[in-house]
């Protein structure tokens, strides 16, 4: 039996099979990057009465949108925060969980995010534009994605 | 209480993390791409000291390991302000110093400038720019006017916060069809169109058809300088925008005439074709005119955001509804176009101002504008007594008549018009005459604006008969068969009793003789009560253009171009904005105004510091769970 204090010593049981066996088990893909349970993509559960090991895996989302036009937002004190929930489908700011996206440097702040460690269900996602003078800034529309 | 310590210590910590961009926890950014474009000083850097160690021990640990040629506490708390050592840049030393383990974080010792407020001298009465409810004094507007009147402080574009943000505005050509503009005027001198060597004088006269749209009237050097005086050169006014480039597109002559579509459309074609990006039009038709409109949204593909005035009533210059009584440009259908009513110094709708809950877009401050003005007129005299005219003495006379117990003289068709007491009701005007009375002036040269001008009054019947007003350039009758006399009016019907004040742009009559007379036919069948004209109180004025004179004056048109210099400042701001972007950010960046409440598709004031500060929501949002 695999318990999840395997894989926290670093190596999970897909690594363990693949290495070991070159076989695939259900669940393990090539090339899957693997973590501790305390980080952000990969968590592993097996049963205790069959054959079968079901592999949970934290997924995670890619959120893009259109860069906004004005020069605040694409400015040192400028950029995005993605809000996202799983439970609340207007996303609050207050109660969501956010990923802030500042200016870096160039002409455009980034407009890409990822949302990591998240489990089975479905995602509600709105992106603010804010600048140095706006910080509340201006909210996109919701858009909600079943993650499987 | 241990814990307690630690957690306060995390949540000081946290608060420098996050108000600092330079910190230790965002380290991962080199210095120089947070400082640009930013101020600070030179050769010193400010640092918060870790509390790990007593503050004197961490700035004597800075001074010889960084070798700073000087750490000083500037407070209780850490703060400590680093001299650096010569020949290191301040984004090298915050690089440098935010390794260091004794500090928290580093960041420039940024220069801080006051809330600008540029020194025109007559800035304290640009209520539009910055009301403190002050008193206009020269203002004719008198609801409202300072705070005895019910001025409120605040209703106003808070343009000394936008002015923080951007005064330049030069990046964008704004045309101004209009009557021209005063291009000697010293706070427009330097803030015009110069980008075209064939238009040395800065823009085009479509009512004479030349290069020099010098201004006759006023009015377009008015709404020029709200969109771009030059701002905090210790002169008159401050413009929206304090450097700007202003095209001049005359299409108005010195007496507000000659605005027809042809002129106008011309007008707009130059501005599309010289790149300008914003037409202020102050102006108002009454009826649907498909050339302009064509006009427009030629505009629009040119990606030209047109911003027009509401306008300003009928005869009774009481506000009408644009709903129910269009004005054009106002009422176009094309997207690209803002329109404008005026408010007052308490943000109520100016009386005169139009208005129109689907017609009417936003609101802007339009009683009491002062602003540039092109200079004044005076007599010149160079011609003869109404009695020494050239007339067919039949019908015309050169008599003295009373009006209002005044003796008056007065050219009189028929003669017996007058009859001596201000009585218009003698005799009739003979049935099918033709008859003219004419004067041969001397010549006038040198103006940059003539008007003539006289009142008259008319006893004409509306189906036939007409008077007519006319020139030439040559001596003898200007409404002669092949003369080349140039017929600058024509009008019938009666004044009610009351005299007109007529006034004409004759400034093309000059470098040669100059004949100025008048007509008068009538048909067959003359009425009851077609009595005749007369004329009397007749000048010719030449305007001397001045480089430093204002005028406070009223209207819609006043209105418009604070909303045209707005346009500019965001289209500066924000380059890579599309007209639907500029015309979201003006509209949606308002402030609430009730009194446009239902008479407006806004129910709001413009706001410049509300513009600058918007944005758009983001769009485009995508989501994809990784593979």
């Amino acid at each position: 039996m695999k318990t999840a204090g395997h894989a926290k010593a670093g190596m999970s049981l897909c690594a363990v099979a693949l290495l070991a066996l070159s076989l695939i088990l259900p669940g393990c893909k090539l090339g899957e990057q693997k973590k501790s349970s305390k980080g952000t993509s990969t968590s592993v559960n097996t049963s205790t009465t069959s054959t079968n090991t079901a592999v949970t895996t934290l997924k995670t989302i890619l959120v893009s949108w259109s860069p906004n036009r004005e020069s605040a937002v694409n400015t040192t004190g400028g950029g995005y925060k993605v809000y996202y929930s799983k439970t609340d489908a207007t996303v609050s700011v207050v109660t969501s969980s956010v990923v802030n996206v500042p200016f870096v440097s160039g002409t455009l702040s980034p407009t890409t995010a990822q949302l990591t460690g998240l489990t089975a269900g479905t995602y509600f996602v709105k992106v603010v534009a804010f600048s140095s003078r706006n910080t509340a800034g201006s909210v996109s529309a919701i858009s909600s994605l079943v993650v499987p | 209480m241990k814990r307690k310590k630690l957690l306060l210590r995390s949540f000081i910590a946290f608060l420098l993390l996050t108000g600092s961009p330079l910190s230790q926890g965002a380290a991962t950014r080199h210095a120089r791409d947070v400082l640009a474009g930013k101020s600070y000083v030179e050769g010193e850097v400010l640092v918060k000291l870790s509390t790990q160690r007593s503050f004197a021990v961490a700035r004597q640990n800075i001074s010889d390991r960084f070798s700073a040629r000087k750490a000083t506490a500037l407070n209780d708390f850490g703060l400590t302000q680093v001299k650096i050592r010569a020949g290191l840049s301040v984004a090298d030393a915050i690089d440098e110093l935010r390794r260091d383990p004794s500090v928290e974080s580093v960041q420039p010792n940024y220069i801080y400038k006051m809330a600008a407020t540029p020194d025109d001298t007559q800035f304290s009465s640009q209520w539009g720019a910055f009301n403190s409810a002050q008193a206009i004094a020269a203002g004719t507007y008198s609801t409202h006017n300072g705070s005895g009147s019910g001025a409120i402080a605040g209703k106003d574009m808070d343009l000394k916060t936008a002015w923080d943000t951007i005064t330049d505005c030069s990046s964008i050509k704004v045309a101004v069809i209009d009557s021209g503009v005063n291009y000697t005027q010293e706070d427009l001198v330097a803030n015009l169109w110069t980008d075209n060597p064939s238009y040395p004088k800065y823009g085009y006269d479509f009512v004479d058809n030349d290069v020099d749209p010098m201004d006759g009237n006023g009015h377009g050097t008015h709404v020029s300088g709200t969109i771009g005086a030059v701002g905090n050169n210790a002169k008159g006014v401050a413009g929206v925008c304090w450097k700007a480039k202003i095209m001049a597109l005359k299409v108005f002559d010195a007496t507000g005439a000659g605005g027809t579509t042809a002129n106008i459309v011309r007008a707009i074609d130059f501005a599309i074709g010289q790149g300008a990006k914003v037409i202020n039009m102050s102006l108002t038709g009454l009826v649907f005119d498909a050339a302009q409109e064509a006009a427009i949204l030629r505009a629009s593909n040119a990606g030209i955001v047109i911003v027009a005035a509401a306008g300003n009533g009928g005869s009774d210059q009481i506000g009408d509804n644009n709903d129910v009584t269009p004005s054009y440009p106002c009422n176009s259908a094309h997207s690209n176009v803002i329109c404008v009513a005026a408010l007052d110094q308490a943000y109520d709708l100016a009386t005169f101002s139009n208005f129109g809950a689907t017609s009417v877009d936003i609101g802007a401050p339009g009683t009491n504008i002062l602003s540039a003005w092109n200079g004044a007129y005076a007599d010149i005299g160079g011609f003869p007594a109404l009695n020494a005219w050239t007339y067919l003495t039949a019908n015309w006379a050169g008599v003295t008549c009373n009006l209002s117990a005044v003796a008056t003289s007065f050219l009189s068709s028929p003669s017996t018009y007058c009859n001596g007491g201000g009585v218009f009701t003698n005799n009739l005007i003979p049935a099918s005459i033709q008859t003219t009375a004419h004067f041969n002036s001397t010549t006038y040269s040198g103006y940059s604006s003539l008007m003539w001008s006289f009142s008259t009054f008319l006893d004409l019947d509306e189906a036939g008969d007409v008077f007519a007003v006319g020139y030439r350039k040559t001596d003898g009758n200007p409404f002669a068969v092949g003369g080349n006399g140039v017929t600058i009016d024509a009008i019938d019907g009666s004044s009610g009793g009351f005299s007109l004040a007529m006034s004409y742009d004759v400034t093309a009559c000059q470098g040669s003789n100059c004949s100025m007379g008048v007509y008068v036919e009538t048909n067959a069948s003359q009425g009851a009560d077609e009595f005749g004209v007369g004329i009397f109180n007749m000048h010719v004025k030449a305007l001397t253009v001045s480089t430093s004179t204002y005028n406070t004056i009223n209207g819609t048109s006043m209105a418009t171009p604070h909303v045209t210099g707005l346009v500019a400042m965001i289209m500066a701001h924000n380059p890579r904005y599309s007209i639907a972007d500029v015309i979201e950010s003006v509209k949606s960046g308002g402030v609430a105004a009730s009194s446009l409440s239902g008479k407006s598709t806004t129910a709001k004031a413009a706001s410049a510091s509300g513009s600058l500060n918007y944005i758009i929501a983001p769009t485009g949002l995508t989501l994809a769970v990784k593979p």
